[in-house]
């Protein structure tokens, strides 16, 4: 899993507690989806880039890696704010695209780019188990919490699985088509089906969920990192609202 | 004391029970190994002692089962919970953390213990089995019998008095195997009771208290692990395959060799030494390869290099069985082989050859609805040897069904028949008698025996090393060892801690009444 939490690297952002990130990550989404200028958008977007490639030791290469997924999306995007947004534009062939729509697409575009890297920097540099702890503390049950963490345990059985039905098709000359993912849905799903069962037991002789609530050892701790950052963050959000309001 | 009064089960549409009228009565501090061919009962047996919460909702269940006089399920779940933990044939289905130390505190927490006590239980266990040096280890990271250890210091940290091992060394390889064993004859002290179902009975001898054999649901024999020597010879009729240690004392005897009655003290012991025939070198060779393996390397995405310069020839023809400990990258050069990845570095160079592959676990690579569909997937019109294989592989009575709701064993044996179906230059098989009981294994080696193909065997079974033409050790990334497996130096196997064998010389040494140390090979001549 290219955005699983790596343990090889210390950064600051490995220091910093996760709901301290989280809110974080909430920040930088509020700020970029208020922005509506595209010159805002590129600048805000840059610097939440550069930020986390300096702050978790994030990969360009893997960011770069991960981003061509959204480029098919963008581009998506781009175009159909073009053809609904109204006002002067261009045709190619017998689509017309407004200048505002594909300006505001590429806005929005843009945005996402912001998010993925402020997402990436959450992930990679959170502990699975902590984001578990966080939602307890945070006062989701520790049920909840948990069966979302088993989630994160099974992703990568659940891939090496994949693989293997892949391989298998392969091998046996199985076309590429519907017939195909739907016959390998119905294998993935009754094989994890099966392991789920066998997980339940397992869950149930490990007395999970007997008690409302559950001892914790190593409980999370806000850290003053996160505090300070989050501090900073929001005073270049309202600096960012005063300059756009007053001066521009 | 467990007792078992009348206990029928019969699962949800099914119209014979898993389980006929079981009686049984076992006192605390004992050892109990329950034997069985595949759907023999065995699981089912093991399952039901968890109670309420395991059983199928619409599982039709008659009796009761009966824990220091009060029926189980008159305790309340956690009090049940606290008295009673299983270790599944699966352990990646088991373990719920991402972190070894994570797992181990995990019961506990849930048992809502003080921190101090938490802490304490989890230390001891992870210094008694050997696991605070992997503490902060991804337990996505573990070899097979580092998370069966992990699973089991995981129940034992939270003091069950009962402990239910669910064929806990299927997919486990030799060394893999000997931890477990050291691991349960270490907590034998600590628990009430230990029940271990499997259909391969020689690792637990040393341990077991107590034997019982189930066939279709009902128990067939329940003796003293001492009285093995009396009913061993009974085995196969129940599907399973007689101990090894008891086909050699008995054949030492034959030969005029006098050994100690009734000593179960070897753990393992293997028919691996006086069965192996010495061939000629010279007359085994053939020039037509189907692959000639350069210097190959591959890498895994995390970095690591499971191989790290394999270099051999593959012979048409021939039948090679590929050894070594689990994650040594015999799977890897299997998909290298059957052109599923690519070598980071190297070279393979054949003709273009057709391969299939029978995988560990079968259901992956079913496509069909039912068996015949299974069977008969991509061929035209030509289906006379599809007959001969459903009734070479006793599959007669299953071809309506679907592949999904076969047993282990059957699954195992369609998987194997559909390979051979597509007619393979290079038939690669991967454990395929890991889990299987005695009575489908010797199907399945017959037909391995009976290709005509080149056949490339993952395995850590004996009983494949003999019937093939080459033996490979993979260690470290590289083959060490590529002969006849008469050939196979002793060096190799206690490196390769390959216990079955190495097992076997310390018998020989101990135990044969001439008292003439004897290595493995002399053991083999002699008999």
């Amino acid at each position: 899993m290219k955005i699983a939490y790596d343990a090889t690297k210390s950064s600051l952002f490995h220091n910093i507690d996760p709901i301290n990130k989280f809110i974080w990550c909430f920040l930088v989404a509020i700020w970029l989806i208020s922005l509506r200028d595209i010159f805002s958008v590129v600048i805000v977007s840059m610097g939440i880039l550069v930020f986390v490639i300096f702050a978790s030791k994030l990969s360009l290469k893997k960011y770069l890696l991960l981003s061509c997924l959204l480029l098919s999306a963008s581009i998506f995007i781009i175009i159909f704010q073009g053809i609904f947004q109204e006002g002067e534009g261009l045709k190619i062939w017998f689509i017309s695209l407004s200048y505002n729509g594909l300006i505001l697409g590429t806005a929005i575009a843009l945005r996402t780019f912001g998010f993925l890297a402020s997402s990436i920097a959450f992930t990679t540099t959170t502990k699975p188990k902590d984001i578990s702890l966080s939602m307890i503390k945070l006062g989701f049950s520790y049920r909840i919490a948990h069966v979302l963490y088993l989630v994160l345990r099974f992703i990568p059985l659940f891939e090496t699985d994949a693989e293997t039905i892949n391989d298998m098709y392969n091998l046996r000359g199985v076309k590429k088509n519907l017939d195909r993912f739907i016959k390998s849905i119905i294998t993935i799903v009754s094989t994890e089906l099966r392991r789920a069962d066998e997980t339940a037991i397992a869950l149930e002789t490990r007395a999970f969920g007997l008690y409302k609530r559950k001892t914790i050892i190593n409980d999370i701790k806000i850290s003053r990192s996160g505090l300070i950052l989050n501090g900073i963050t929001i005073i270049l959000i309202i600096t960012h609202i005063i300059l756009k309001t007053h001066i521009f | 004391m467990l007792e078992i009064h009348n206990l029928s089960y019969t699962y949800p549409q099914q119209s014979s029970p898993a389980l006929k009228n079981i009686n049984l009565s076992i006192d605390d501090n004992k050892f109990v190994i329950i034997g069985g061919a595949n759907g023999s009962g065995k699981s089912t047996l093991l399952k039901s002692l968890l109670g309420k919460s395991s059983i199928h909702a619409d599982a039709h269940i008659e009796g009761s089962i009966l824990y220091n006089g009060k029926p189980i399920n008159d305790y309340n779940i956690l009090e049940w919970a606290g008295k009673i933990g299983i270790i599944l044939q699966d352990p990646d289905s088991q373990i719920t953390n991402l972190s070894v130390e994570e797992e181990v505190l995990f019961g506990l927490e849930n048992l809502c213990l003080s921190v101090k006590e938490i802490e304490s239980r989890a230390d001891q266990m992870m210094s008694f089995f050997n696991l605070k040096n992997i503490k902060n280890l991804s337990t996505l990271s573990l070899s097979g019998g580092q998370k069966q250890r992990l699973s089991i210091a995981s129940i034992l940290a939270m003091k069950p008095e009962i402990i239910i091992l669910d064929e806990p060394i299927v997919h486990l390889d030799p060394s893999g195997i000997e931890l477990i064993i050291k691991s349960l004859n270490q907590i034998k002290d600590y628990v009430k009771l230990i029940i271990v179902s499997t259909h391969f009975l020689d690792p637990f001898l040393k341990l077991a208290d107590r034997i019982i054999i189930l066939e279709n649901g009902t128990i067939k024999l329940d003796f003293r692990a001492t009285d093995i020597f009396q009913n061993f010879h009974s085995f196969p009729n129940y599907g399973i395959e007689p101990p090894q240690l008891c086909e050699l004392y008995e054949l030492l005897e034959k030969r005029g060799i006098k050994v100690k009655e009734n000593n179960l003290d070897i753990p393992i012991v293997s028919n691996l030494c006086f069965k192996r025939p010495i061939i000629n070198r010279s007359q085994n060779k053939t020039k037509n390869f189907l692959a000639k393996i350069s210097n190959i390397h591959y890498k895994y995405e995390n970095g690591s290099y499971p191989l790290k310069g394999i270099t051999a020839n593959i012979y048409r023809g021939k039948k090679i069985a590929v050894i070594g400990n689990n994650g040594c990258g015999k799977t890897t050069l299997s998909k290298i082989l059957a052109k599923l990845r690519q070598p980071t570095n190297g070279l393979i160079e054949s003709n273009d050859h057709k391969t299939a592959i029978a995988i560990q676990n079968p259901s992956l690579g079913f496509i069909g609805k039912t068996v015949k569909e299974e069977l008969e997937y991509g061929r035209k019109l030509d289906t006379s040897d599809v007959i001969e294989v459903i009734q070479n592989f006793n599959l007669q009575h299953l071809i309506n069904r679907s592949p999904f709701s076969l047993s282990e064993g059957e699954k195992r044996r369609l998987s194997l028949a559909t390979a051979i179906l597509q007619h393979p230059d290079l038939l690669i098989l991967d454990e395929p008698t890991a889990g299987i009981d005695s009575f489908h294994t010797k199907i399945i080696l017959k037909n391995i025996i009976e290709q005509h193909n080149t056949v490339f065997c993952i395995t850590h079974d004996p009983r494949i090393l003999e019937i093939s033409d080459e033996v490979w050790i993979i260690d470290d990334g590289k083959i060490k060892f590529q002969d006849h497996y008469s050939f196979v130096p002793s060096i190799f196997l206690k490196t390769l801690h390959y216990p079955i064998v190495c097992k076997t010389a310390e018998f020989s040494i101990n135990y044969l009444s001439t008292g003439i140390p004897l290595s493995v090979n002399q053991l083999g001549l002699m008999i």
